[in-house]
């Protein structure tokens, strides 16, 4: 039981992070559905950068920056140029895609680097994930510019006219959701599962995407959406670390699946759209056009 | 007086004598002639559809070594590829490659075989190819082939049975097919030996992941093989590192598959790779182009070539299709120097006697055992899983190459399928 806990633990790690930068994104109504690809960049170059170097400090900051940056470009798209939030994300994972499988196939393998240290068993990011959920729940609910990022979410006409510059803010947020997908890659190439091979994340982003719905916009909603997933997940792969000998492995597979739908027709009822709606930031994924 | 043969009214009898003579040796030496050797040749172009990238895979990556290989040997061949098709892109990749002047076009992954076979007709000069993975459709000039990879399985399970102190061996497998059923026989048969040879008892677990590349997956599978089933001895049926890494992280040794990771690729060194086995598909590619250069309208449309098939490479290395390798070091020096020792000398005896057997055709452990079936593997349409403790083939009778290609869908008794 403890090693499932602790691998969940791990696997959470590289979904919250991914999915509370993403969060922080949509609460000022930038949508990314690219997240993916961000995490592919990031992983990609933070496992490069790691091995050249020989240092994880390089190799984590590579992975921020790279999604950082890939994070501004869908805000001049999404946020300068007005585009299309949904194409510019898909742009910029089938780019990620593609690049990461080019730059990166030349690594493929084991970054044969001593082992990042585990204090109490469990990898540091995942202590920094929770250090991050809750400054992001202080952030959001608790500060001034939370307040910005929520009025630039929801309604952002109202927000300008009370003195908020809702482009500069989103931009920030937008940047620091990037950076955050960037680390949660690097999680995974650093520490989770330190080999490279092409599009090793298999729909993690995705994964992580889905959470910030789940969440409703929530950091520590989020974070539970993350440990439970990931355990079911953990569960599906390996019953034998509780549940030795029952049921078909094809059944355990399709557990994580199967809550998912169950989750997802919840809350696609009436009754939970009335309830919960409102979470939703109401200008997210909408171009924003000073007037 | 001259002898009678050397009269000139015999002149041209001891012409006719020489060509006959000349065609007798070249006929009796067993294979075709290398044509490097036999002067100008008319050019061939080799092009080969790989499903993935080539770069840092050992799949496509021996594959693409394969051809870069032949083109070295034969300066009339001249290899030309395309990355990542899939199955939509077959058909027009193939085409592409033709109208540029390809005449033999393989694609190194099963969903390839159906489309390239459908368009073989089209182009009758052309030689088509597809490896097997259960369908074995030919045609006259569509080829199907595959290594006789379990030979070097079966080698690597007498190196892995010996070393595991725990007895416990994990395989981190793909999903229930013929590919990796055979293979992994090869290996379990192996590993049998091996107990019985040391007369100890080795179990081997099996854990599937879905597919043949899960990177998460295949890593998670293989920590709860060495945390809960107690592994020492790791191999894969998948084809990301994930596992390898996962034998470095936990000390414990890895058995390679499809390529020398070790000596080609850098991945990891000899103090976790306790042997691999390195596939050479130029043997393969090889005889079909040969059946080209003869202008053969009927080439050899089902290739199964295993150890006792070789080549010459162009530095002059003879190599057969498969083979333990590891560090670049074939054979009993393919074994991690640290792993020898832990081995015992019995073993590695039997594993030189059985290479060296195989390398000429006279042993097989799939002739040497029999089969019989653990109850689980793929049911087929029409090929239902044996049940549990049925004999399928007896020891010592030569199991048909259709069989082994086609109809191999149970598992050997005594493995041990995890949930």
């Amino acid at each position: 039981m403890l090693e499932l806990l602790t691998r969940s633990f791990e696997a959470s790690t590289i979904l919250v992070l991914a999915a509370l930068g993403e969060l922080i994104s949509q609460r000022a109504g930038v949508l990314n559905v690219g997240l993916e690809g961000l995490m592919l960049f990031g992983g990609t170059l933070a496992f490069i950068t790691a091995q050249s170097t020989g240092s994880y400090i390089l190799g984590v900051l590579a992975g921020l920056a790279v999604g950082g940056f890939l994070g501004l470009a869908h805000g001049f798209f999404s946020i300068t140029l007005r585009g299309d939030q949904v194409v510019s994300g898909m742009g910029l994972w089938i780019l990620s895609f593609g690049l990461t499988t080019y730059i990166g196939s030349p690594y493929t393998g084991p970054l044969g680097m001593e082992r990042i240290q585990t204090p109490f068993g469990l990898s540091p990011f995942v202590y920094l994930a929770v250090i991050l959920v809750a400054a992001a729940w202080l952030l959001v609910f608790r500060t001034g510019p939370g307040l910005a990022i929520r009025s630039s979410g929801e309604n952002p006409s109202a927000a300008e006219v009370s003195g908020i510059n809702v482009a500069a803010i989103r931009y920030l947020c937008v940047t620091f959701g990037g950076m955050l997908a960037g680390l949660s890659g690097a999680t995974y190439t650093l520490s989770y599962n330190p080999v490279w091979n092409y599009n090793f994340l298999g729909g993690w982003g995705f994964t992580s995407l889905a959470l910030v719905f789940f969440s409703m916009w929530n950091p520590w909603i989020l974070l539970a959406g993350a440990s439970m997933f990931a355990a079911m997940w953990q569960l599906s792969l390996s019953p034998e670390l509780v549940l030795p000998g029952i049921l078909s492995r094809y059944i355990w597979r399709t557990l994580p699946f199967v809550t998912t739908i169950v989750i997802l027709s919840i809350i696609s009822t009436p009754w939970f759209r009335t309830r919960w709606g409102l979470a939703r930031p109401e200008a997210l994924g909408r171009p924003y056009a000073k007037e | 007086m001259k002898p009678l043969l050397s009269q000139p009214r015999f002149a041209v009898f001891r012409g006719f004598a020489l060509v006959v003579l000349l065609t007798l040796l070249v006929g009796s030496s067993g294979r075709a002639p290398a044509p490097a050797a036999a002067g100008p040749q008319k050019p061939v172009t080799l092009a080969i559809l790989h499903f993935s990238v080539i770069k840092g895979t050992t799949w496509s990556g021996a594959h693409h070594r394969a051809a870069q290989r032949l083109a070295q040997k034969y300066p009339n061949v001249k290899y030309v590829y395309r990355e990542e098709v899939g199955p939509d892109a077959t058909v027009p990749f193939a085409k592409e490659l033709i109208d540029n002047g390809a005449n033999i076009v393989v694609g190194n992954a099963e969903f390839m075989g159906l489309p390239l076979g459908t368009i073989a007709d089209q182009y009758p000069n052309v030689y088509f190819g597809s490896v097997i993975a259960s369908d074995l459709t030919q045609k006259r000039n569509f080829i199907r082939f595959f290594p006789r990879q379990y030979q070097a399985l079966y080698l690597e399970g007498l190196i892995a049975g010996a070393l595991t102190r725990t007895g416990n061996i994990g395989i981190v497998s793909a999903f229930p097919n013929i590919q990796v059923i055979r293979r992994t026989a090869g290996f379990y048969l192996g590993v049998q030996d091996a107990a019985k040879a040391l007369g100890k008892r080795v179990n081997v677990y099996v854990k599937y992941v879905g597919d043949w590349y899960k990177p998460t997956e295949e890593r998670d599978v293989a920590r709860t093989l060495a945390s809960q089933f107690k592994v020492d001895v790791i191999t894969q049926q998948t084809d990301s590192g994930s596992p390898l890494d996962v034998a470095q992280e936990r000390r414990i040794w890895f058995v390679g598959k499809d390529m020398d990771v070790v000596g080609f690729y850098g991945w990891s060194n000899t103090n976790t790779v306790a042997v691999s086995f390195d596939t050479r598909w130029e043997v393969l590619y090889d005889r079909m182009i040969r059946d080209f250069l003869a202008g053969n309208q009927n080439p050899r449309t089902m290739l199964y070539l295993g150890m006792k098939d070789t080549m010459t490479l162009a530095d002059g290395t003879v190599e057969p299709a498969v083979d333990i390798m590891n560090n670049k070091k074939v054979g009993v020096d393919a074994i991690s120097p640290r792993a020898k020792p832990l081995i015992s000398a019995s073993i590695l005896k039997l594993v030189n006697q059985r290479r060296q057997q195989m390398m000429k055709g006279q042993w097989d452990p799939f002739f040497e055992h029999a089969f019989i079936s653990n109850g689980t593997g793929l049911a087929l349409k029409g090929t239902p899983i044996p049940a549990k403790g049925s004999v399928v083939k007896k020891a010592r009778q030569t199991p048909s190459d259709e069989f082994l290609l086609g109809k191999f869908n149970f598992d050997l008794e005594g493995m041990i399928i995890l949930k």
